[in-house]
């Protein structure tokens, strides 16, 4: 007789609590060291582009169309490099996030208003100080949008690392569909993901509100 | 390997057949297409309605916000499990709309929304009625965002649906996840590349017709975007070779660090995860620190387990002699497994001794690969054999299912056509006798397919093993292979316990536990092993 598959079962829940407390670490921390890789690309790689203002839209073409390789390729490509170790995910990850975030840099850049940078520079701050206290400021509102969005999406995305072995809930949702079709651990896992990701959605609206009090925080 | 994929491009084997280049594009637009078909007639009217009437705006943007949150991966993995869609195409068409129905709502509400209220007040002035100014005004205004917010959703929805080939899919996703399963980086890259490309164009072809869906006035020449285009393809390319090249360049390391846990390698199937439990707690009861892995096929673990990043790994003693002998001796060598478990043992030990890999005592549990058939298929025809198989497929050629590397394993497809004369039409990459082919199988998706003789739910599923009466297969015993810089005096008897103290009928009893009853394999595992005195 094939026993009851049920999609939600708590027993399943508090049999496996440490298995679903190591995947959720796991997922957590990939999704921080993606987003914290990503940042540092994303920096040197936003003033690049705003010192070349002429190279500013290809360079933002050019990276959409670096997110239309699949995450799953990518994934797979990386493998070689860096074996069964979680920097494959992590590295992959970070490469969409920094898309994410550049678009969002270099848009968040372009709406401050020139005349507050005339300004600024009537008032002799040098180009440095200009970008520390004044553009970077003005644009956080959109930074802070794309970090947050980047982070959602790369929450999702760290699933499809359970083709490495290291894919936090993901691992669970690939295993559960191994181990013949199991219902309570593919779902348990799924919701749990999803709360993580909103989690951090929700944290990170309070930190942009935090951050830009004047802003009225966008979706 | 440029020159490879160049030689891979130009194949004419690989512009043919159900595995050609023309039939995976066609599958992989069928299913993008149905896919933004389903999202658009739902989410359109539902969007523009919303806006329209200026109800729930929260709910709208919310779900948005969620519809971000929520894994494609997942959404595919939960339909491909749930029986009215079951595994293949279907789910991820499913799985592929539900992606795109938030970001299309969206676009469809903001576009309504941004409608300008003058614009509409005048209308309502002159005497328009809701529905009028809906489809007069709002509509043809709203177009330019909408046109533009289904263009990146179906950018997106392209690029996504590669993940079908991962519940059994088709799609250009399938060259990527072959690939991966028999680490053919050429695979990979191709499919990688033919999918990145495929997304580009579809980009460049709606980019032209969002142009001409936005009303005149409203048109915003752009830039030319070649360059960026031509940037872009080039990183694409260089992100997917490189890390092979380096990789190659890099050399292998010396075995498993000695200081770190070992990690155990587990392929994703039921009775591999049981091995692996037993394993990992029989050396942790002795203080040996260990870490699981889930993996998917033997080509991913084999070389990981020379590199050292994997450190032990439960294995099928026929099975990986002849893919280690096929490996160092080339594909043509002569087999050098067979039915005798102690000669090919010690071939075995041959083969991987000088790749820094020691093989322990195999266990008296084998779990042979086995092929099957549904009950009422045999019954109807009296197959009892592959044999009879064989001979009825001369007039009807049969579908065969099994793990993606089956094509390329001795012991299946090739062996099937060999050593059988089995004609077979065509073959369809599925799982290592896992639930994607015993599911294809027992849907009449195919007709024969790969599963392990051990599997504890073959008869639940209504399919019988036929007896291989020409020895296709060989012994596969259970045997313990571990990176030789780790393989410690106490590590082997420790493992050669716990092989010891398995036998068949035992492993059946285990798989059955963990695949039907749902048992988690490493509460299985503990059992076991407290019930034998082994922790």
């Amino acid at each position: 007789m094939e026993s009851a598959n049920p999609w939600l079962s708590w027993s399943y829940v508090q049999d496996n609590s440490a298995a679903l407390v190591s995947a959720g670490i796991e997922h957590l921390w990939i999704t921080v060291a993606s987003m914290a890789l990503g940042i540092v690309m994303a920096v040197p790689l936003t003033l690049l582009a705003r010192r070349h203002a002429p190279w500013a839209p290809s360079l933002l073409s050019g990276s959409g169309i670096l997110y239309t390789i699949p995450s799953l390729a990518l994934i797979s490509a990386l493998w070689p490099l860096f074996g069964l170790t979680n920097l494959t995910v992590i590295v992959a990850l970070a490469l969409y996030a920094l898309l994410i975030l550049l678009r969002g840099a270099l848009l968040g850049l372009d709406e401050v208003p020139a005349d507050v940078v005339d300004a600024a520079r009537g008032m002799g701050m040098s180009d440095r100080e200009i970008m520390v206290s004044v553009e970077f400021p003005l644009a956080l509102p959109t930074i802070l949008s794309g970090l947050r969005v980047a982070t959602v999406s790369t929450v999702g995305l760290v699933t499809v690392g359970a083709l490495v072995g290291h894919g936090g809930f993901g691992t669970l949702i690939l295993g559960g569909l191994n181990e013949n079709f199991y219902h309570a651990k593919i779902f348990t896992a799924t919701i749990a993901c999803v709360a993580l990701a909103l989690i951090l959605d929700f944290a990170l609206r309070a930190l942009e509100r935090g951050l830009t009090p004047w802003a009225k925080v966008a979706v | 390997m440029i020159g490879q994929l160049f030689a891979w491009f130009t194949d004419p084997a690989n512009w043919t057949g159900p595995n050609g280049i023309p039939t995976r594009l066609a599958q992989h637009l069928v299913m993008s297409g149905l896919a933004m078909v389903i999202a658009i007639v739902i989410a359109v009217p539902l969007g523009m309605w919303l806006g329209h009437s200026g109800r729930k705006p929260g709910l709208v943007l919310n779900l948005g916000s969620i519809g971000r949150a929520v894994p494609t991966f997942a959404v595919l993995v939960i339909l491909a499990s749930w029986d009215p869609v079951g595994v293949g195409d279907l789910a991820a068409i499913l799985a592929l709309a539900l992606f795109a129905i938030p970001p299309i709502l969206v676009s469809a509400y903001d576009g309504i929304r941004a409608a300008d209220p003058d614009v509409v007040d005048a209308a309502r002035g002159m005497g328009f009625t809701g529905r009028q100014i809906l489809r007069q005004v709002e509509v043809p205004l709203s177009v330019t965002y909408l046109a533009s917010g289904i263009r990146t959703s179906t950018v997106q929805v392209v690029a996504t649906a590669s993940l079908a080939a991962l519940v059994g899919g088709g799609g250009l996703g399938r060259y990527v996840v072959d690939g991966f399963a028999t680490q053919d980086a050429v695979l990979v890259i191709a499919g990688a590349l033919l999918t990145a490309g495929l997304a580009v164009v579809t980009d460049l072809v709606l980019g032209r017709a969002q142009v001409l869906a936005t009303l005149p006035a409203l048109r915003v020449r752009k830039s030319s975007q070649a360059l960026g285009i031509g940037f872009g393809l080039v990183a694409v390319f260089a992100l997917m070779v490189a890390p092979s090249a380096l990789a190659s360049m890099r050399g292998s390391s010396s075995g498993a660090s000695v200081d770190g846990p070992i990690v155990i390698a587990a392929y994703s199937f039921g009775e591999s995860k049981v091995m692996a439990q037993l394993y990992a707690q029989a050396l942790q009861a002795q203080g040996i620190d260990t870490q699981v892995r889930e993996l998917s096929s033997r080509e991913v673990v084999e070389p990981a387990l020379e590199a050292g990043d994997v450190g032990l790994v439960p294995e099928y003693l026929g099975t990986v002699t002849e893919f280690l002998n096929k490996k160092v001796n080339g594909t043509s060598a002569a087999a050098v497994a067979s039915g005798d478990v102690e000669a090919t043992s010690q071939e075995l030990s041959k083969l991987a001794g000088p790749l820094g890999i020691t093989v322990f005592t195999p266990s008296p549990a084998a779990d042979q690969n086995a092929f099957a058939v549904t009950l009422a298929f045999a019954k109807e025809h009296g197959f009892k054999t592959v044999s009879d198989l064989s001979v009825y497929s001369h007039q009807n050629p049969l579908l065969l299912g099994g793990p993606p590397e089956c094509p390329t394993r001795p012991f299946c497809q090739p062996g099937l056509v060999s050593v059988y004369g089995m004609k077979l039409s065509s073959f369809v990459p599925l799982d290592a006798g896992g639930p994607l082919t015993k599911q294809s199988l027992a849907q009449g998706k195919t007709d024969v397919g790969l599963v392990f003789s051990s599997d504890g739910g073959l008869g639940v599923q209504g399919l019988v093993v036929l007896d291989d009466d020409k020895h296709l297969q060989t012994a596969d015993n259970l045997v313990p292979l571990i990176s030789s810089s780790i393989a410690t005096p106490q590590v082997r008897k420790i493992l050669n316990a716990v092989s010891a103290a398995l036998t068949t009928d035992l492993l059946v009893s285990l798989n059955k536990q963990v695949d039907i009853d749902r048992k988690d394999p490493a509460v299985v595992a503990r059992a076991f092993l407290v019930a034998h005195g082994l922790i």
